[in-house]
């Protein structure tokens, strides 16, 4: 069997079994599992330039459709199936209402996103990926929310998709082709002709993009759909689907590297636009998450406040810059991955998503806690763990180009998810226990092994960057850049500087042993339990102080709120749900016309057929 | 060889930390001495904070638990590691790796690790104070950041070695000459970073029971105290590297960091305390504004490269 097909047909085979077993939830889940792992071996049968195509009648035209396998391609599906595997693994042991089918339907649907070289097949598989999630965001914890979260995903994914499918329409009356690559080549022609009308016609694919990666002004969905997705199936949505649409960018963003396009501050302005898109994002993504109380809400905004720092990086389109871009795309799955696992973990065991209702789970998920302590540092870009290269790298290709405003607002980005990472770190973590959670257990043994994998590949990949590297060197090759120079796996090199990860890593680890053996070597101590604090001379007990009231976490960045009060007060939702309450009204008067009344019907039928001759007499 | 080279780069990694701590301890004893003279007290003597740490250090102390513990030691050593890479005068133990964004990085670890120890404690008194210290870095950092993007550009390299070797050859090649805006603003910042008056939300002894700190005896406070000493050492020394020009010898370079220290110390003694919302919009507004001029000055003058 030719492998391109295998990593369609496996997929959907393993999704028609377990749709079938789907009452054996444990079966359905192992089947999910082994088909992301049989999946993953097709994978090794694939390398770049393999290409496979059939012909279909469409619309009286024979047309070529395929699949092909690119360096970007192979980077994206070994990059999604490795992490569905790791999920689908942890999975096995969770007990959210996640439906392994569609998440199978799901990966059919993401395989061939990336394998398409036609617009007909991508759209196709754009819309199977948008329906099978959709469908399985339904079946979240609160009925009635899930629904309206899937429901605003549906509507803003149909936005996007109508918008896409308007692109694919207009772009192929115009060649008489589909295939995806001579659509490109043919823009990138007419460019210096027409700009604005190859500009307005990408922006229409864009706005798929955009909506499907939750960039700014269509983030909305996001921590809605977050938030009520089945547990089990949230990191798939935050790690890997938010990825497509990044994927979607890098087809298109080739064009501007046209010398026609007109250019500010040396950076073609469509780049700089997305440039500013991608940075406004990162900033309202990370102010909005440090103000949540729910944690799946919080990250979900952290998710594509991660996503605006990817999209001002690839929107740079230089060597630096696309790397940067795609290293952080990886990075982002791999701490992503990490952080909503251990919450999932978290919130499974405790039942509730309101960090003010935990606690001091630390003591008793100690794995869990330290998975989740490297999967922020991480994520907040510390070295020596993953997430840093790529940060760093994205701050030198901005400054490099010396975009100082944008610069400075995803530093703040970066500096504010600091902030609510270590507040979702304090409120879940740290702090005081609450005596309801008394009996809390740490993960099961299959959870324990991914956390211990994650953890892994958190430091990893963060001390030898080069395994991502290298690949993503081919990539910038293949859009005829020039890679970035390599020197070894330990090496990150970046515009202003480069980095031996092995050896920061090296020196981390000897500071530490020795604060540890100061540590160890000083006066000793003793340990106490919580209750055992300084409390100005008041005993607790007295005040009827429980852990919960001792414990700080319910808005815990008040005071900024007072200063940024005047940002909040723009409401991008507001606008989503206006623009909703006006259609309403619009069919609500369009419905009125028919009331049932013979008369006005006949007024109807007089009105259209006199509009009709009219009509008829202009045009002829 | 590789492992005697290895075992040289060790002592003298071991020497460079010990010089850091004490130059911190004893910055922050002369500061309580200069402090007591401006209050028009005696004021203890200047090696005060040696025998503080030794006392510290000696002293039995409680736990909260693991988690506690290693924040703790997470707190003191990415500052010493991050120490590896500044140059100190003219020795930089491991130059090949002195990026500078690095080095604010590691030091955000300290952080996230004193967080995390303090945090572990369980005592409302810190969690609040943990919640000052990040909105204070939230405030800080920004304006901070803007001069180093602006220094990236106008050196044109990201090495902290190479910065220093561009400002070498009098008072006249110095950064402060060249970029005097970015030069205030830092020291704006290195108010907040280091956590004096008008920016001690933090601490605030009287207010919140010294809030990080306020669980932390015997060791843990001492292990807090060279956490600081170190961090004092280091904020000073990266300001210096970038604007002083660095220095010929170890000696000079602790003078010019002094000096730093001493313009902290003065504004410390005659501002009060501001509120925690106020210190941060205010980075957000004179310092910003300063370092993003600078930068732009900087990109007019021809700072952006050709990529």
């Amino acid at each position: 069997m030719n492998s391109l097909l295998a990593l369609l047909i496996v997929p959907i085979t393993g999704s028609a079994v377990a749709a079938i077993l789907h009452r054996y939830r444990f079966v359905e889940r192992l089947i999910t599992f082994l088909t992301f792992c049989g999946t993953f071996l097709f994978l090794f049968g694939i390398k770049v330039g393999d290409i496979f195509t059939w012909h279909l009648d469409f619309l009286g035209k024979n047309v070529e459709m395929g699949l092909q396998i690119t360096p970007l391609s192979i980077f994206m599906l070994y990059m999604t199936i490795a992490f569905g595997i790791v999920l689908t693994f942890y999975n096995l042991s969770e007990r959210s209402k996640m439906k392994g089918f569609l998440l199978l339907l799901t990966l059919t649907a993401s395989n061939w996103i990336f394998m398409s070289t036609d617009l007909i097949s991508f759209f196709f598989a754009w819309e199977l990926m948008g329906w099978s999630s959709i469908l399985m965001i339904f079946g979240g914890k609160h009925e009635e929310k899930s629904r309206h979260g899937a429901l605003y995903y549906a509507m803003m994914s149909i936005g996007g998709s109508y918008s896409m499918l308007i692109g694919i329409f207009l772009l192929s009356n115009l060649t008489g082709t589909f295939s995806i690559q001579s659509n490109v080549s043919y823009l990138m022609s007419i460019m210096s002709v027409h700009p604005w009308w190859v500009l307005g016609m990408v922006s229409l694919f864009f706005v798929a993009f955009m909506v499907k990666s939750g960039i700014f002004p269509f983030h909305t969905w996001v921590p809605y759909t977050y938030g009520e997705a089945p547990d089990g199936f949230v990191p798939y949505l935050s790690s890997v689907m938010s990825k497509y649409g990044v994927y979607g960018f890098l087809i298109f963003l080739p064009l501007t590297l046209n010398e026609h396009v007109p250019s500010v501050f040396g950076l073609a302005w469509p780049n700089y636009v997305l440039l500013w898109f991608g940075s406004v994002t990162a900033v309202v993504g990370s102010v909005l998450a440090f103000m949540q109380d729910d944690v799946k809400k919080l990250f979900a905004y952290s998710s594509f406040s991660n996503l605006g720092f990817i999209l001002a990086a690839i929107s740079l389109f230089t060597p630096i810059g696309l790397t940067a871009g795609l290293f952080h795309a990886f990075n982002h799955l791999l701490f992503n991955g990490a952080i909503f696992i251990t919450v999932i973990a978290v919130i499974s065991k405790v039942g509730t998503t309101r960090m003010s209702e935990m606690g001091g789970i630390w003591q008793k998920m100690p794995l869990t806690f330290l998975t989740f302590f490297i999967g922020i540092a991480a994520a907040a870009g510390i070295p020596p763990f993953a997430g840093f290269g790529s940060k760093w790298m994205i701050f030198q290709a901005m400054i490099s180009h010396g975009l100082i405003f944008a610069t400075v607002l995803l530093f703040f980005a970066s500096i504010a998810s600091f902030l609510y990472l270590m507040r979702a770190f304090h409120a879940i973590f740290l702090g005081q226990l609450s005596h309801k959670y008394d009996n809390l257990k740490e993960v099961s043994m299959i959870g324990k092994i991914t956390e211990v994998f994650l953890l892994g590949a958190l430091i990893f990949f963060g001390i030898l960057p080069g395994f991502i590297l290298d690949p993503i060197d081919s990539i910038v090759s293949a859009f005829g850049l020039k890679p970035l120079p390599t020197s070894g796996y330990e090496y990150i090199n970046g515009f202003f500087s480069s980095i031996n990860m092995v050896s920061i890593f090296i020196v981390v680890i000897i500071a530490f042993i020795f604060g540890f053996a100061l540590f160890a070597v000083v006066a000793k101590h003793k340990k106490v339990p919580q209750e055992d604090n300084y409390t100005a001379g008041q005993i607790p007990q007295d005040w009827n102080l429980t852990p919960e009231m001792y414990q700080f976490g319910y808005d815990f960045y008040e005071p900024m709120d007072k200063e940024l009060a005047p940002f909040l007060k723009v409401k991008i939702d507001g606008f989503f749900k206006g623009f909703g309450e006006s259609v309403k009204y619009i069919g609500g008067a369009v419905k009125e016309i028919f009331t049932g009344n013979v008369q006005i019907y006949t007024y109807l039928a007089v009105g259209g057929l006199v509009i009709f001759v009219i009509a008829g007499w202009v045009v002829w | 060889m590789v492992i005697v080279e290895f075992l040289i780069k060790l002592a003298q990694g071991f020497g460079i930390g010990a010089l850091a701590l004490a130059t911190g301890l004893l910055f922050g004893g002369i500061g309580r001495k200069i402090m007591a003279r401006i209050q028009r007290r005696y004021g203890p003597p200047f090696t005060q904070n040696f025998i503080d740490l030794f006392k510290l250090f000696s002293k039995g102390s409680v736990s909260h638990g693991w988690a506690f513990d290693l924040g703790l030691v997470a707190g003191f050593a990415p500052m010493l590691a991050a120490i590896m890479f500044l140059p100190i005068g003219p020795f930089t133990l491991l130059p090949s790796d002195s990026s500078l964004i690095m080095i604010v990085y590691l030091m955000m670890m300290a952080y996230l690790g004193m967080a995390m120890g303090v945090l572990a404690s369980g005592n409302p008194n810190s969690a609040i104070g943990m919640s000052r210290a990040l909105m204070l870095m939230a405030g800080y950092e920004v304006p901070f950041a803007a001069v180093i993007f602006s220094v990236y550009l106008f050196s044109k390299t990201g090495y902290l070695t190479q910065i220093v070797a561009q400002q070498s050859g009098g008072f006249m090649n110095w950064n402060i000459v060249k970029m005097p805006l970015g030069f205030l603003a830092v020291e704006i910042a290195l108010q907040g970073m280091l956590g004096e008056k008008p920016f001690d939300q933090a601490i605030a002894p009287a207010e919140i029971a010294s809030g990080p700190m306020v669980e932390l005896g015997g060791k843990y406070l001492g292990f807090g105290m060279i956490q600081h000493s170190v961090g004092l050492f280091l904020e000073t020394g990266i300001v210096v590297d970038l604007f002083l020009g660095g220095a010929p010898n170890f000696w000079i370079f602790i003078a010019k960091q002094f000096v730093l220290y001493f313009v902290v110390i003065l504004v410390d003694a005659i501002l009060p305390r501001l509120r925690i919302h106020e210190a941060t919009s205010f980075f957000w507004k004179l310092p910003l504004f300063l370092g993003i001029l600078q930068a732009v000055i900087v990109i007019i003058q021809g700072g952006v490269l050709n990529v």
